[in-house]
């Protein structure tokens, strides 16, 4: 189709110190700025009976809470900063890419080369089919990109996103089990060993290419479906797909780290308790 | 020639891939409709089940259109 711009990977507007700084990047910090300050006016000066920005974080907080002690009843309140994060950055994000000038906001790329070294993970559609368009990226004049790009459409936001979970899923499993014990947690049925450790590399995977393939296929279906009315309702349905996808995500992290940390039947449940008892503690 | 090729691969894989997710999401929503049906009260905690279970079909399809995506536009 001519016209549709179609990129896999974010695309570098800017080059800082040999650092490319990508639109999808530009969004991402866009999105922190924008929650840093919303915290910060939400918390500015907390009073008992909460009124406008700190009755709506402690409305979002409690429901977070609320999910995460209904799921984790003995560890929520660890697990609970990590997952309120994820879902908090995730559904801002999604949201603030549905904005008017997300991806319709055109820039001319620095040079040409910028957009080519970024295909180390995922391509760019332009940079790996030379038939696309070599002879406009060789003479400097590359079509224009968008200044800004939703932030979970670039598989290193995921993908960064889903690093974390997985190191926190098992780092808290190694705080509650101790390295031995998780490891015979992991290797319980002695023949099942590989296929539960593939099974645990593949959350990482799983979970960042459910977010970036929801959230980039929304953005085309958005891109394809332009007509007045048709694109209002896929709007609406892009609002509810960017909550559900942040649920999902969180969700799942909360429930793996709630299955890592949840101690077998009949294993001193009482006793482990305890000692996270203390150890919670000293930690708060 | 290959570029062709791979332009049906991706309409294939997408087409394909989109079958089993469809069938997987019609099924737990029937299921969880029924289980509303007979037990109203429950429906809020069947809803955000059912959300995370039709998320999780739904992931199958994604996978399906990121493979669509890179044999359409990269391969």
């Amino acid at each position: 189709m001519e016209g549709l711009h179609v990129s896999l990977a974010g695309e570098g507007i800017l080059e800082i110190a040999g650092f490319t700084i990508t639109n999808s990047l530009l969004t991402t910090w866009i999105v922190m700025a924008v929650l840093l300050i919303l915290a910060w006016a939400g918390t500015r000066n907390i009073t008992l009976v909460p009124s406008g920005l700190q009755n709506l974080w402690e409305m979002i907080l409690e429901f977070l809470l609320g999910l995460c002690s209904s799921t984790a009843p003995t560890y929520a309140r660890t697990i609970f900063p990590l997952f309120a994060t994820l879902f908090i950055f995730i559904v801002t994000a999604n949201w603030m890419a549905l904005l008017p000038g997300v991806n319709s906001i055109t820039v001319q790329p620095p040079d040409a080369h910028a957009a080519l070294s970024l295909g180390d993970l995922v391509p760019t559609a332009h940079a790996a089919a030379p038939a696309a368009a070599p002879a406009a990226a060789a003479e400097g004049h590359a079509s224009p990109i968008p200044l800004f790009r939703a932030a979970n459409a670039d598989m290193n936001t995921t993908l960064a996103m889903a690093v974390i979970a997985f190191i926190m899923i098992h780092a808290s499993g190694i705080r509650i089990h101790g390295v031995l014990g998780y490891a015979k947690e992991i290797a319980t049925p002695i023949f099942l060993t590989p296929v539960k450790v593939v099974i645990e590399c593949f959350v990482p995977v799983s979970l960042s290419f459910r977010l970036f393939g929801n959230v980039f296929g929304g953005e085309m279906l958005l891109t394809v479906m332009g007509f007045p009315v048709v694109a209002v309702l896929f709007m609406l349905l892009e609002l509810l797909f960017g909550l559900i996808q942040a649920v999902i995500f969180s969700m799942l992290t909360l429930v793996f780290t709630a299955l890592a940390v949840t101690v077998p039947e009949g294993h001193g449940v009482s006793d482990h308790e305890e000692n996270h008892g203390a150890e919670g503690a000293v930690a708060h | 020639m290959e570029g062709d090729v791979s332009k049906l691969a991706a309409g294939l894989a997408i087409g394909i891939g989109g079958a089993g997710p469809g069938i997987a999401i019609g099924l737990g929503a029937r299921a969880a409709f029924e289980a509303i049906g007979r037990n109203p009260e429950a429906e809020g905690a069947i809803r955000g089940a059912m959300i995370i279970g039709l998320g999780l079909a739904e992931a199958v399809a994604i996978y399906a259109f990121v493979v669509a995506l890179v044999l359409a536009l990269v391969v």
